[in-house]
């Protein structure tokens, strides 16, 4: 990973793993897919998570497995809004970029 | 450091935040260790790193506004490792900058330096001491130079009224004279209260704030 990236990249990602499981899903497993995109320590997610939350764009649930509460993460529906509004920025963004590596004409 | 003592350690290092914010961080450290499995257990708890530097990053993200950190060519990293790098990195700059060949020769220039520097020192210190001295010299001067003309006038007119009756122009002139005396001891007289009452305290107040802010300006360099 050679580029920065900020803290709204990481909601995005985070936002759009969770939006995958319709049910929710858990800690762990979020930051094991959002492992497989960059480099991320396991204590960097908690506090992430724990914003959106308070933003309203995830909202959470216990549910029982294998004898124990598990808390889940769900997407609300301002989540989505704000993960399209993400989706529409990084498209824009992206080809800009490639556009100019490419060395092509950029429209705006 | 084992599981339980992780937690444990990491629940009592967030007895300073809200009793709610804390569950929520434990749950999530208890869900996140029990999902990872029991073999993982060892390796996600030294990847989670100390409990200390755990609780950092949690409270940190209790006040923050989404400006944490961001990604750089090592990963993630938010602020706080950053700076802790920054300050790291002034220090080493600090320590190159102070190497020791640059005191080896500040301490030689001091040293080449130091019959100017004594003299000078000593220049000054004389200079000082001299107008002290002076200007102490001065309000004396002023005080004596009062008391004798109030002495002589009192010699004036009492000789002035002693030969009054029989050299009157001479006795008129002494009794002048005596008068001109006692107005001018008066005003010396005056001019030492004036001094002693007003412009010494004055002067010593101006010297001691001169010396406070010396003294309060080498405390704070050294601070």
């Amino acid at each position: 990973m050679v580029f920065n990236t900020g803290a709204a990249l990481l909601d995005a990602i985070v936002l759009a793993v969770v939006s995958k499981d319709p049910e929710g899903t858990y800690g762990y497993k979020i930051t094991q897919e959002v492992r497989q995109v960059i480099e991320l320590s396991e204590s960097t997610l908690y506090p992430v998570l724990r914003r959106l939350q308070k933003d309203e764009c995830l909202e959470v649930y216990d549910m029982e497995c294998a004898g124990r509460n598990r808390r889940y993460y769900k997407v609300t529906e301002k989540g989505r809004v704000q993960l399209a509004l993400y989706k529409s920025e990084w498209k824009k963004y992206s080809q800009k970029i490639s556009g100019m590596f490419e060395g092509g004409i950029v429209h705006e | 450091m084992n599981r339980l003592e992780f937690m444990q350690k990491l629940e009592s290092l967030l007895s300073d935040i809200s009793q709610g914010e804390k569950e929520e961080a434990l749950q999530y450290y208890n869900d996140y260790l029990n999902d990872a499995g029991v073999e993982n257990e060892q390796e996600v708890l030294e990847s989670l790193g100390t409990p200390e530097r755990l609780a950092q990053t949690i409270k940190e993200g209790l006040n923050d506004n989404g400006n944490v950190g961001e990604f750089t060519e090592t990963g993630y990293k938010d602020y706080f490792e950053q700076n802790e790098q920054k300050q790291e990195v002034i220090k080493k700059k600090e320590k190159k900058s102070m190497s020791g060949g640059m005191i080896a020769l500040i301490v030689i220039l001091c040293i080449l330096a130091s019959p100017l520097l004594i003299s000078i020192t000593t220049g000054i210190f004389g200079a000082g001491v001299g107008i002290l001295v002076g200007i102490l010299g001065f309000f004396i001067g002023i005080a004596v130079a009062g008391i004798i003309l109030f002495i002589t006038a009192v010699v004036l007119l009492v000789s002035g009224f002693g030969q009054l009756f029989y050299l009157p122009l001479a006795g008129v002139c002494l009794i002048g004279a005596g008068l001109l005396a006692g107005g001018l001891s008066l005003f010396f007289i005056w001019l030492t209260v004036w001094l002693c009452a007003t412009v010494i305290p004055w002067f010593i107040r101006v010297l001691a704030d001169l010396f406070s802010k010396l003294f309060r300006r080498r405390g704070g360099e050294s601070a």
